[in-house]
């Protein structure tokens, strides 16, 4: 519990990778699947991206990336909103 | 002696000097060293710590790098219950996309499996709706909450109406049914969720209600872990040890009463959770340097004995942070740098 | 045997949960011309506490406790026969104890109702959900030395201050110590509303309530 402004930003700016500003809903997904811990979830996002570790919490890098490969971005343009998930179902389900 | 500003456990500001802090850095380290039986902070991290307190800055944060995974128990209910109107499709996109979620999570306002259960088809309308809006893995959350099983609740007498008349074999039993039935609510809610396409399903506060409570959830995850092997299973616990309410209960061979994070991961990885969010609760009285000390000395142990990944809860009351509904930046913000960085946690 | 060998000797019968041995301990120390007394408060009593003390740590359960209180309460009797009338102890006192309305978690407050009744208070449970009202006149009704209130959430903690209004215009809050428990109180709360203590913990709580009744 505890309010969202607090708690939650606080955190996240404190200690969270940005979420979909950058690519922590990326690599939480990797914890997710296959059990990654965090170190080894970001390698492996990192390098499927074909970015350098530092960058997947650089919202600036991953705005452009996230656009470019159609994976969810905050400001999702027209006809692109649905995307992202099937995209990423797809990916999860034929990697490794 | 210049004084350092501060916090205690209910939030509210306190001085203390530079030996204050020290010592209540290393007060709070040994009582979880002695209590858990495990190692205390190295005198290093009590100086990273006592720096940390010391900073004169208002919000800190962990170095380039040392970023970990922020998920949201309870998310879809607090922009609801701070009187904001919107429902809980819309909570889930502003836990996305205005503060910062890496993952978020559904829940029904009685945040616990039984109630869910017959009404489980609005929840999975309702899950449905929100992944076709949003991006970052979706969790559906709720408690194993035992309570819900005895009198005046459920079906079973009260054990703890039963334990004072001396009457122990008819408590133990009363509990033994509560496991059984909630095993089953857990899994068939978590199944009927997991099939509508939630990403993982989070068991939130679990060991509310002692051992039984705790053995709920590894049962019903064993289950869950069989029928689904690819399911994404988070055990968020309650506490920094079983309460004891039964007393006699084991997994696989191991009592569950009594057991703190380092020994309950191990529990929880037998049982096929995908991840583990150890509970460290706040003492009110006592300063946070003592309790942050404390909740990490605990949330590192079971850090250093894990194989999967570790989010520690740091919400209202635990993991450091004050028992206060609106916890201040300042003391979150050193709370979060310092449980990641010494513990190397992967996600909270 | 001397008297402390005889006061270890209680404990341990409590921590070995063991009410045979406690009961044994307790007509063999008569025997041996013990002071009952002593023999209560320093060994069996000294005993629980470790009990309690353990129990807040992961160390002992709650059938255990149960199961302790028991062989305490068999030693004491034995030993309280041996004493004339006046020098037989008084309960430590008589406690009301609830939940408040619209609040319905209890595992919490049935832990420190079991925990009250094992170091000896008279405890009269009101339950959970509990209207402020009842507290009132359970209290009237069984003269109440406390009354504890447990609410778990900020929604529900409310309810603790609208009980120490009632106390006051009952005409009762000056014969009743008042304690607030529950995962959202903390000092400040209690002092806040005019409450007597916070018990944080069940150990803190026994220690708080001896301190304050005596």
């Amino acid at each position: 519990m505890g309010d969202p402004l607090g708690m939650a930003i606080s955190h996240a700016i404190a200690s969270g990778m940005g979420g979909m500003r950058a690519a922590g809903d990326l690599v939480a997904r990797m914890q997710m699947t296959r059990g990654m811990k965090i170190d080894q979830a970001k390698a492996y996002v990192a390098d499927k991206l074909s970015i350098a570790v530092s960058d997947l919490t650089d919202p600036v890098i991953m705005t452009e990336i996230r656009q470019d490969l159609e994976i969810g971005s905050m400001y999702p343009l027209p006809g692109r909103f649905a995307l992202p998930r099937s995209w990423v179902l797809t990916s999860t389900a034929s990697d490794g | 002696m210049e004084k350092i500003m501060t916090r205690m456990g209910d939030g509210f500001p306190v001085e203390m000097s530079e030996s204050e802090i020290r010592s209540d850095l290393a007060a709070g380290t040994e009582d979880a060293a002695d209590r858990g039986k495990i190692a205390p902070l190295s005198k290093e991290e009590l100086q990273y710590l006592y720096d940390l307190f010391a900073s004169p800055y208002r919000f800190v944060s962990v170095e380039p790098g040392n970023e970990i995974v922020l998920s949201y128990d309870g998310g879809a209910l607090k922009i609801v219950r701070a009187a904001v109107n919107v429902d809980r499709v819309q909570a889930m996109q502003i836990h996305e996309k205005i503060l910062g979620a890496d993952t978020i999570e559904l829940g029904h306002v009685d945040y616990s499996f039984k109630p869910v259960k017959p009404i489980v088809g609005t929840e999975q309308t309702a899950l449905e709706q929100t992944l076709m809006v949003t991006h970052a893995p979706l969790f559906y959350g709720a408690m194993p909450n035992l309570g819900l099983y005895s009198q005046p609740d459920g079906p079973h007498p009260n054990p703890l109406d039963l334990l004072p008349l001396g009457k122990i074999d008819e408590a133990r039993e009363s509990y033994e049914m509560s496991v059984e039935d909630a095993v089953k609510d857990i899994v068939f809610v978590a199944s009927a969720m997991y099939d509508s396409g939630a990403d993982g399903i989070n068991m939130d506060t679990t060991g509310a209600a002692g051992d039984p409570d705790f053995l709920a959830g590894l049962k019903a995850a064993e289950i869950l872990k069989e029928k689904y092997p690819d399911i994404c299973i988070e055990l968020g616990m309650a506490g920094e040890f079983i309460l004891g309410l039964h007393g006699e209960l084991d997994y696989h061979g191991d009592r569950l009463a009594g057991m703190y994070p380092q020994d309950q991961v191990k529990m929880a990885e037998k049982a096929g959770f995908t991840i583990f969010g150890p509970v460290v609760n706040i003492k009110t009285s006592r300063s946070v340097p003592w309790n942050l000390s404390r909740a990490i000395t605990f949330t590192k142990a079971c850090c250093e004995v894990a194989n999967i990944p570790i989010h520690a809860n740091m919400g209202m009351g635990v993991g450091g942070v004050p028992m206060t509904p609106h916890p201040p930046l300042d003391i979150v913000s050193r709370a979060s740098k310092a449980m990641v960085e010494i513990c190397r946690l992967d996600g909270l | 045997m001397e008297m402390k060998k005889w006061l270890e000797k209680a404990a341990q019968s409590i921590l070995d949960q063991d009410e045979e041995s406690a009961r044994e301990i307790a007509k063999k120390s008569l025997e041996d011309d013990m002071d009952p007394v002593e023999m209560i408060n320093d060994g069996f009593a000294a005993g629980i506490r470790k009990m309690g003390d353990l129990f807040d740590r992961g160390e002992v359960f709650l059938p255990g406790l149960i199961i302790a209180s028991d062989a305490m309460a068999a030693a004491v009797k034995i030993l309280e026969e041996a004493l004339p009338q006046d020098r037989r102890q008084e309960k430590l006192g008589i406690i009301v104890i609830g939940t408040v309305e619209g609040d319905i978690h209890d595992i919490g407050k049935g832990i420190m109702v079991t925990l009250l009744r094992v170091h000896g208070y008279e405890v009269h449970d009101l339950g959970r959900d509990v209207p402020i009202e009842e507290f009132v006149k359970k209290a009237q009704e069984v003269n109440a030395d406390v009354i504890g209130s447990s609410a778990m959430m900020t929604t529900t903690q409310i309810g603790q201050k609208k009980l120490e209004e009632a106390l006051k215009k009952a005409g009762l809050r000056a014969k009743v110590k008042t304690m607030v428990g529950g995962a959202v109180a903390t000092d400040h709360w209690a002092k806040r509303i005019g409450a007597d203590f916070f018990g944080e913990t069940p150990a803190d709580t026994i220690d708080k309530l001896r301190r304050i009744l005596n």
